[in-house]
């Protein structure tokens, strides 16, 4: 009995000096960064063949006369002062041409300036989603997470862009053309390619209806002429009749409204934005073609983030900017930058330093943006 | 034989009882040895005074009565068992076990600990990676407020592209047809 006792005893012994060890080995083989980047339930994004995108349909175009350019200018202005006031309905799809396009469809309501609602019917995810423009405010209501994400849209700061555009167009800063006409929706399109003189690239073409100076379509290019995205309208409607409640925020489910960006206005300069946040805001070398267009220090969960949003006149970019606690053995990915922007956006972490760029860049100048900051 | 093997065997001795081979080693030791010689000698004078002291008759019931009170008397202190399996758990036998597991945590106490191992507390200004993946979600949301201040960005693909992420995961019956 008392050998069988003791060697019990010995057993436990040992098997209590191998728990020992072998806890310490895993805390100290398991990083906390490794620990923070398996996140059950999340999936791998699958890998997908190419998706052939698109060319432009004014690739090829003739060369235009300065006739027609005073034409494309004034078609952008019918856009700007005609088409925002024009009410309409329309049935919208979207695409974004990525490694797989992913695609989305809509139903747009536009009653006049700063009233749009956008109720998204496909795909099965944004079912039942919203965006509503009203009263100077946007509100995202996601249905699947049953939240309404608020945020302030001056209408005199869309007016201001506008006024900026019509600036740049004028004074030969921002080159518009007429490359085409097209039916949109069944209504006639005239094809605005919008380009900066001397800006990233990147430009955009517009589908205005000459009649009424709504947009019908829009595409986004790259340098190449390669569309990123386009949104389009399937079947419009001139005379829609709306409810009293569907540019009202009370039409939209009655759940917690969350803060997007704070209501005051955008900051002037990034010296307005230094006095209220504790860390130094750096700001990166750009081409000079690019200029800040707003500030903004936004505080979700407690940390305030700032954003830097910027223009070439044609395309914008933000970048958002906090500070970061990596561990000092994270891996090295995370401190590596992407060489390029994948599908408009790059996040990467330098110093003490997360920065996060959404917009569409040549590699160069996004290469230049990242090495200018610490 | 030596004194503590004797005296045990002295009260058997005095009754007689001892084989042949201890009653032999008993006279053996006690012709050498004067202490238990005079052990001895004081029990026998104890066993013929008692020997010697008058009887008394008890009445026969007597013992009945003492099982019976014996019977009704509470339960001693249980033994402290614990203790007892303490002090097995540490017999000399069990002895290198222990010395493995303390010499197992004396090599963790004395190991070289990562700095990252020991988490500082974060400090007021600082927001740990996890975060900063949920204020990138954040960040996609608000570039869609914002793309709404710019008559030449397209909202609907701001905002697909903002939830493009949970898209591009989602099952296949669930992708849009191309």
């Amino acid at each position: 009995m008392k050998t069988c006792r003791d060697y019990l005893t010995f057993r436990f012994g040992v098997v209590l000096s191998v728990a020992v060890l072998l806890t310490a080995a895993g805390a100290l083989c398991v990083t906390p960064a490794e620990a923070q980047t398996r996140e059950p339930g999340v999936r791998s994004s699958p890998t997908h063949p190419p998706f052939p995108r698109p060319p432009l349909p004014g690739a090829g175009f003739r060369r235009l006369s300065p006739e027609d350019q005073n034409r494309a200018r004034e078609i952008v202005r019918l856009y700007l002062r005609q088409g925002s006031r024009q009410p309409y309905q329309a049935e919208e799809r979207t695409r974004l041409f990525r490694d797989r396009m992913i695609e989305s469809t809509q139903i747009v309501k536009h009653q006049g300036p700063g009233r749009t609602r956008i109720e998204y019917t496909d795909p099965p995810l944004l079912q039942g989603d919203i965006l509503l423009v009203n009263g100077g405010r946007i509100f995202k209501y996601i249905r699947r997470q049953n939240r309404i994400l608020e945020g302030p849209v001056p209408v005199e700061e869309f007016n201001n862009r506008a006024q900026a555009l019509l600036q740049g167009v004028i004074k030969g800063r921002i080159t518009v053309r007429v490359v085409g006409s097209e039916q949109i929706a069944g209504q006639n399109a005239a094809i605005v390619e919008i380009r900066p003189v001397r800006g990233g690239a990147f430009f955009k073409r517009l589908w205005i209806d000459e009649r009424t100076g709504v947009r019908l379509k829009i595409e986004d290019a790259d340098p190449q002429g390669n569309v990123i995205s386009t949104s389009y309208f399937t079947r419009i409607d001139y005379s829609p009749s709306f409810l009293p409640r569907d540019f009202s925020p009370a039409s939209l489910p009655n759940v917690l409204h969350e803060p997007l960006l704070p209501d005051t206005p955008p900051l002037p300069n990034v010296q307005a934005a230094q006095q209220q946040v504790p860390y130094p805001i750096y700001e990166p070398s750009l081409p000079a073609e690019f200029t800040l267009t707003g500030v903004w220090v936004a505080p979700p969960a407690g940390q305030p983030v700032t954003i830097l949003r910027y223009t070439d006149g044609v395309i914008t970019f933000a970048l958002f900017q906090h500070p970061v606690r990596l561990p000092q053995n994270a891996p090295e990915r995370r401190r590596v930058p992407p060489a390029r922007l994948i599908n408009g956006a790059a996040r990467w972490i330098s110093g003490d330093r997360s920065y996060f760029l959404i917009g569409n860049l040549k590699p160069e100048t996004f290469r230049q943006i990242v090495s200018s900051l610490p | 034989m030596n004194c503590r093997k004797i005296e045990p065997l002295l009260s058997e001795y005095l009754n007689n009882s001892l084989s042949a081979r201890e009653t032999l080693a008993v006279d053996r030791h006690l012709s050498e040895c004067n202490a238990c010689a005079r052990l001895l000698n004081e029990m026998r004078q104890t066993v013929s005074l008692l020997a010697s002291a008058p009887r008394r008759e008890v009445s026969p019931d007597f013992m009945a009565n003492l099982q019976a009170r014996l019977a009704q008397t509470p339960a001693p202190t249980p033994r402290r068992v614990w203790r007892d399996n303490l002090r097995a758990m540490f017999r000399p036998r069990t002895l290198p076990a222990w010395g493995m597991a303390a010499a197992a945590c004396a090599l963790l106490l004395f190991l070289p600990i990562p700095r990252h191992v020991i988490t500082p507390p974060p400090a007021p200004n600082d927001t740990p990676v996890q975060t900063a993946d949920s204020i990138a979600q954040i960040a996609k949301n608000q570039h869609v407020a914002l793309t709404a201040y710019s008559p030449l960005d397209d909202l609907a693909a701001a905002n697909l592209a903002a939830s493009s992420a949970d898209l591009e995961n989602e099952p296949a019956g669930e992708r849009p047809a191309r």
